[in-house]
């Protein structure tokens, strides 16, 4: 079920209206009914993969809060990895392995194998799975007690509005919330459902009104690589930072908006990351709950910067690289994150020597123009990167690369042959303002740190309304949906 | 109450409140974006029904294209005063005739309904549009969702219900009309007016070529469909075939229906059989499965007359509550006097025509007339009430309601003249020196000047509110 289907339309009105209505004991069996009914939207089939995973890291959770030596403890650790990583594993990447093995073979002339299975990839997988294995690493480390209720700890596993594509979410933060939620005696309130309800629409308006409509342009330059030049390789590649921004970024506003409307509060996972003055900043707003997910159970447990300059960039390179192949079974990925990795060593191990040029040159660092240039500088280098994660392969990508520095046609801008590319003048000036509609709101999330749910809630009726219901028009009109339009899923659902 | 509860309860009315605000700004946006269009150039039959009172509607005429370019409720009007509707829709399809009949009925309560059997000659749509015409045209209701539920694949069904998937993208398209439906759907019956004669040959039918096949189940399960329709609803039902260019194939699908119906006791109307009216496939056809208006009325007075003796239907001629049909009437006149005056080429006849129209709005415009022209062109204008003084002073000229008034000297310092035809179209003329300048006869920002004439005659028709024709010479 997409949260922009008229299936979620149906779905989420009912499921939070009951929601406010059963008696308090009741409410995380329905959440969790609700949230198994909506993963089996997809496959029915897979719900056993959520069941195993949450039985297998319930147990582990329950036996390691017992006392125990830390030698069992890690045994126990060792088990809940091998059978969550393991499913992981078979359905994500044991094709992409295969594949790589048998690239290997291929020069010793030994006959390729092949995949004995042949799963469709379950959705949301990877979210899913890590956030089970962080509750139990949270266990171990000690940082929270065991969850006894199954029901509550099914429901922390697979709350609907975060299972298929995040946000990640810790145990601390929403464990303690579902316990909660037997607790409170008020039925709702008011602030949550206003404040969710913009989270949703904002959401829903970046998604279909921006990610979906750069997406035809995107997809039309990505499958017309020969047929294009500089001019517009270079507005697909932005492009594409547009869209991967306004679908991840949506999608986590709806789902925390929708969360927040039944009055649980997700971790945020994006903060105007494009405003980003550096990439080791840009790692702090984009995607913040994979991002802390992977410092907190990955590189600091690999020692962190407390190990020396060279493990530090060693372990920088191995977290990112691990974090590239979470996104996808396929080296691009693992490029991807690889290209981030050495732009922090980089940015690292050049670090004085731009201090020194910067104090030989007279550059100011406290005005806007120099804290605008990084942000440039920080959105160029992400936008670079992109190319990577959208190519598919890093063939297509260094063509793609080679051909936008090599393919000069700068008239493309001025003889009107960018609109034949799937947006024409109408649908680029709307693109236009709805791309200025995020940037005003952005600008105000990135001074004011409230993200436009509770900055709209500071503000007037008249205008929470006006606002609302702009989106609503904008969505419903200007989204990309419906019949001449075969709805994109949500980018990061294959991850 | 206390202090909380009272709080509660307000924050309850805002939330119910901006519900009902959000709604309401969602129906005006759906309402501007909607499908309105059943016949072509936003002209819907079903406008036309919703626009009209509750049972007038004596006879409904059902189909297709077919149907409302065959029947033309106006002559029925004009000779038996019969209050005909056509309840017809581009390549309306068999659910969509029976749920359309439906919705005829939720208002209306007609003597009599006769259905086009041009339906039984295919299943599906062959244009999307027309899926469009036939499910999207008829405001929300159990019908128009068990049509949907009925013809479209399940896959579909919530596109077609909810409408917003398919229609959202009309931003593109919209037109003043989206906003202002033209106010022919008030008082239209459904027809769609045609003019242009479009000869054919007739196909002579093999009769050995034509097979004498069963109905098919799904035709046999319609005709029942209607056929108890007909009985619980109260209203007389009746069969025709509309004269085509028909081949064996279309000819073996009627007879079948024929036959079928004629065992219940039920005779078919078809025109393509019936002596006497004297379709002149050289003059009376638009397309080769299309009537013109020349057609159309030969057929529609047959089956006025043939209706009217039948069911003794009433003469609702001079009744004040089917003023409706009047107006549809006069703009059947007005449209042809319109095609007639766009389809004149020389001056006399041009200049005729533009006299003898009714509810117009002329402009002639005299620039670099000179007494010794190598054509009369004065003569004719005698008829606007020209004298030749006049014509010899140039400048242009407005008739309008039989008053001929100068409204622009031919002189550069003359100031424009502004005239606000209505609440959307104004007139703006002016003398910019010789006739080569194409703003001199403005309406809007469109020119009504012919390029490098003399004599411009631009003519607005005042009753359908449009531009009719620009003649230069």
């Amino acid at each position: 079920m997409l949260f922009n289907s008229i299936h979620f339309l149906i779905f989420f009105p009912v499921v939070a209206g009951l929601y406010f209505v059963i008696p308090r004991k009741l409410k995380a069996a329905f959440l969790l009914l609700a949230s198994y009914f909506f993963y089996m939207c997809w496959n029915p089939k897979y719900i056993v993969l959520i069941l195993i995973t949450t039985v297998v890291t319930y147990t582990v959770g329950l036996l390691m809060g017992k006392d125990m030596s830390d030698k069992k403890k890690k045994v126990l650790m060792g088990v809940g990895f091998f059978i969550n990583f393991g499913l992981l594993f078979l359905f994500k990447y044991l094709d992409f392995s295969i594949s790589i093995i048998n690239k290997l073979l291929g020069p010793l002339h030994i006959s390729a194998i092949s995949n004995p299975f042949d799963f469709l990839l379950p959705v949301g997988i990877s979210f899913y799975t890590f956030q089970a294995i962080g509750y139990c690493i949270d266990i171990y480390r000690g940082d929270v007690k065991p969850e006894k209720n199954f029901i509550k700890y099914a429901l922390f596993v697979s709350f609907f509005p975060q299972l298929v594509a995040g946000p990640i979410e810790r145990s601390k933060n929403l464990l303690s919330q579902i316990d909660e939620m037997g607790k409170k005696k008020t039925l709702w309130n008011r602030d949550s459902i206003v404040s969710g309800f913009t989270m949703m629409m904002y959401g829903l308006f970046m998604k279909m009104v921006i990610a979906d409509r750069v997406a035809i342009f995107v997809d039309k330059i990505y499958g017309n690589l020969y047929l294009v030049g500089t001019a517009e390789m270079l507005l697909a590649a932005f492009g594409f930072s547009i869209q991967i921004y306004a679908d991840f970024a949506g999608y986590s506003a709806i789902a925390i908006g929708a969360a927040r409307f039944m009055g649980i509060d997700l971790m945020e996972n994006f903060n105007t990351p494009y405003f980003a003055a550096s990439i080791a900043d840009f790692w702090r707003r984009w995607h913040v709950s994979l991002s802390t997910w992977f410092r907190d159970y990955v590189y600091i447990p690999l020692g962190g910067n407390r190990k020396g300059t060279v493990r530090k960039y060693i372990n920088l390179m191995i977290t990112f690289l691990v974090s590239g192949l979470w996104h996808g079974a396929s080296l691009s990925f693992v490029a991807w994150g690889g290209i981030h990795g050495i732009y922090q060593v980089v940015g690292d191990v050049t670090k004085p020597i731009k201090e020194r040029a910067c104090k030989a040159l007279g550059v100011k660092k406290d005005v806007f123009s120099y804290k605008l240039g990084q942000i440039i500088c920080t959105f160029l280098l992400t936008t670079f990167a992109w190319i990577f994660f959208r190519a598919g392969s890093i063939g297509v990508a260094l063509t793609y690369i080679k051909r936008m520095f090599t393919r000069w046609n700068p008239w493309a801008f001025f003889d009107e042959s960018l609109y034949t590319w799937g947006l024409d003048r109408v649908e680029s000036l709307i693109l236009f303002v709805a791309l200025l509609v995020i940037f005003a709101i952005s600008v105000v999330r990135y001074k004011t740190g409230d993200d436009i749910g509770k900055a709209l809630l500071k503000q007037n009726l008249w205008f929470r309304w006006v606002v609302l219901i702009f989106f609503m028009v904008a969505i419903v009109v200007y989204g990309e949906y419906g019949i001449t339009f075969s709805s994109n899923k949500f980018i990061y659902f294959d991850f | 109450m206390e202090g909380s509860a009272r709080k509660k309860l307000i924050q309850v009315v805002a939330i119910l409140l901006f519900i009902a605000v959000s709604l309401c700004c969602l129906y005006k946006v759906y309402d501007v974006l909607r499908w309105k269009d059943t016949t072509g150039d936003y002209l819907s039959s079903f406008e036309q029904l919703y626009a009209t009172a509750d049972d007038l509607i004596d006879v409904a005429f059902v189909g297709s294209s077919h149907c409302f370019c065959g029947i033309t409720p106006a002559f029925m009007w004009e000779e038996k005063g019969i209050a005909g509707f056509d309840m017809s829709v581009s390549g309306q399809d068999r659910d969509s005739a029976y749920h359309h009949i439906k919705e005829l009925l939720k208002s209306q309560s007609p003597k009599v309904i006769v259905v086009d059997l041009f339906a039984l000659t295919f299943d599906e749509h062959a244009e999307e549009g027309n899926i469009y015409r036939n499910l999207l045209s008829m405001r929300t209701s159990k019908n128009s969702v068990e049509l949907v539920t009925e013809y479209a694949h399940k896959s579909e069904w919530e596109n077609y219900i909810s409408r917003f998937p398919i229609v959202h993208t009309r931003y593109r398209e919209l037109t003043e009309y989206d906003f202002d439906l033209p106010a022919q759907n008030d008082y239209g019956r459904g027809a769609l007016f045609q003019f242009r004669e479009n000869p054919q040959t007739k196909y002579v039918i093999d009769e050995k070529k034509v097979e004498k096949t069963e109905l098919s189940d799904d035709n046999k399960e319609w005709l029942e469909a209607l056929i108890k329709l007909s009985k619980d609803e109260n209203f007389e039902l009746e069969f025709m075939i509309l004269p085509m260019v028909m081949d064996e194939e279309l000819r073996s699908i009627f007879d079948s229906a024929e036959r079928y119906l004629e065992e219940k006791g039920i005779a078919v109307l078809d025109y393509n059989e019936i002596s006497g009216i004297n379709i002149d496939y050289a003059t009376d056809f638009a397309d080769p499965t299309h009537l013109n208006s020349f057609g159309s009325k030969k057929v529609t007075v047959h089956l006025g007359e043939y209706l009217s003796d039948k069911y003794a239907l009433s003469d609702h001629r001079g009744d004040a509550k089917y003023k409706q049909w009047d107006d549809d009437l006069t703009w059947y006149y007005q449209a042809k006097a319109d095609y007639e005056f766009n389809a004149s080429e020389y001056y006399d006849d041009v200049v005729k025509k533009a006299v003898s129209m009714p509810n117009a709005l002329t402009v002639i415009s005299l620039e670099g007339i000179s007494e010794e022209e190598p054509y009369d062109f004065y003569t004719p204008l005698e008829a606007f009430g020209m004298t030749f003084e006049d014509y010899l002073s140039g400048g242009k000229w407005l008739y309008r309601d039989g008053t001929l008034t100068k409204v622009c000297e031919n002189d550069l310092s003359a100031p424009d003249y502004v005239y606000d035809i209505n609440k959307k179209d104004t007139l703006k003329i002016r003398y910019n020196g010789d006739y080569l300048y194409d703003e001199n006869i403005m309406l809007n920002n469109e020119s009504l000047y012919c390029h490098g004439a003399k004599i411009t005659i631009a003519v607005y028709d005042l009753f359908l509110e449009e531009p009719v024709a620009v003649k230069g010479f």
